[in-house]
């Protein structure tokens, strides 16, 4: 992926990872009207069609932070198709028919199709982990939350009243245990890069 | 086994192991692709959580900012001006959180801060009523709100019509009597209709209140009496703005320009 040039559309990408408002407002009038009239073609709203794009922005935004999302295609396409593909699995999601989408033809590059598969796994690790971390016990989610926050393990130890030692086991053990839940998920199983 | 794994996993990340150790350990890696596979996944979530905890508070900005701008944009208003959603952000982070669940009260409370910051700087030399009532457009409908008077006065408000404007309003005030926006762009109409009686009363009642409106009003209450060229009570009001108060920076403005 490093390999590969990056597209001058990654302006699109930091200003949602900057909170640019400006970035995010043209996003909405250059590239959401598309989105909105697919969705709304294939038996959606425009309230479903806001919602669909909000959880897109958020995606790019959370890779963009975390990952350091490169964009080695135009981001029309890569943002379109992430929509597109995410109402398709709302609408398999919310009904037992069999769902007949109004196929368009797109002539997706094959830069596109994997920016797209990038950000869906990256998508479904942050679900999943959430779930997980949301599922852990009280103790080992304070010590994690604090270990997090408070960055030195010492000062840590000595928040929660315990030795250096037993901080740093507890914290190894605590994600030992998520590592554990995420792997025994159903969902682990469909995640393809993990 | 599994735990000392865990061990093994947290100090090879943080960087402590020896040299040996380290050497050791890729070497198990290499050989066993289970316990490549479930590093992967620690090292993974390890990632998450830090970043997950970096970046809560830039997060939550993120998304406040993206639902704002979202409904705008679904409830197809006017571009929104960029100085505007900076305004918007400025006044998130100064005001305490329990108005952050209010979004929409702070947009308007910024439009109107915006407002009055262009005013603020624009020059005059002697000021006026008229130099004052260049309204950026308000928007008081909510994502899904159906409330047909609501869209009616925001309607007429934004299209100068204050006319109209004051009866919708008056009809909302009514409805909801304790809601100190609508009852500030209803002061507003009334105002703009020359009904400096009830206008006034209802600016002394919302600055006599806690609401974010509060100086705003004392601000408003100050440009009609402007309007009715009663510079003694404009003055009087203008003072009575304290310095805590974002609005206090414009009324010592104008209270120069009137000395």
């Amino acid at each position: 992926m490093s390999s590969q040039k990056l597209h001058e559309d990654q302006k699109y990408i930091d200003g949602l990872a900057q909170n640019n408002s400006f970035i995010i407002q043209t996003i909405y009038d250059k590239f959401v009207p598309k989105v909105v009239n697919f969705i709304k073609n294939n038996s959606g709203d425009n309230d479903r069609a806001q919602d669909v794009v909000q959880e897109v922005m958020i995606t790019i935004y959370d890779q963009a932070k975390n990952k350091g999302l490169k964009l080695t295609c135009p981001f029309d396409a890569y943002f379109f198709l992430l929509c597109k593909r995410k109402w398709y699995n709302e609408l398999k999601k919310s009904s037992n028919k069999e769902v007949t989408i109004n196929e368009e033809i797109v002539s997706t590059g094959e830069h596109v199709q994997e920016m797209v598969f990038e950000t869906e796994v990256f998508d479904q690790k942050q679900t999943l982990f959430n779930e997980v971390f949301n599922k852990l016990g009280k103790a080992c989610k304070e010590l994690l939350t604090k270990t997090f926050q408070i960055k030195s393990m010492e000062e840590v130890a000595n928040a929660l009243g315990v030795s250096y030692a037993y901080a740093r086991k507890k914290k190894s053990l605590c994600i030992g245990q998520l590592t554990k839940m995420a792997q025994e998920s159903p969902k682990y199983a469909n995640i393809k890069s993990l | 086994m599994e735990e000392q794994n865990y061990i093994e996993f947290e100090s090879y990340l943080s960087e402590e192991m020896t040299v040996e150790e380290k050497q050791t350990f890729e070497q198990r890696l290499q050989n066993d692709p289970e316990l490549q596979k479930t590093f992967q996944t620690y090292k993974e979530l390890s990632n998450y959580l830090e970043n997950k905890f970096d970046n809560q508070a830039s997060s939550e900005a993120f998304k406040n900012n993206l639902q704002k701008i979202s409904n705008k944009h679904f409830e197809k208003e006017e571009v929104v001006d960029t100085i505007f959603l900076e305004e918007t952000e400025a006044v998130n982070k100064e005001t305490n959180r329990g108005l952050k669940s209010k979004p929409l009260v702070f947009a308007i409370a910024a439009s109107l801060l915006l407002l009055i910051g262009f005013t603020f700087f624009q020059q005059f030399s002697s000021p006026s009523f008229s130099d004052f009532n260049n309204y950026d457009k308000i928007s008081l409908t909510v994502r899904g709100d159906a409330n047909e008077m609501v869209r009616n006065a925001e309607n007429a408000f934004n299209q100068r019509d204050f006319q109209n404007a004051s009866t919708y309003f008056e009809t909302l005030v009514a409805n909801d009597p304790t809601n100190p926006e609508y009852q500030l762009f209803y002061a507003i109409s009334l105002l703009e209709t020359d009904k400096f009686e009830s206008a006034d009363a209802i600016f002394g009642k919302i600055a006599e209140g806690d609401s974010v409106y509060k100086y705003e009003a004392v601000w408003y209450h100050a440009l009609s009496k402007l309007k009715q060229d009663n510079m003694e009570a404009t003055i009087w009001l203008l003072e009575s703005i304290p310095e805590s108060s974002d609005m206090y920076k414009r009324a010592q403005k104008l209270l120069k320009k009137l000395d």
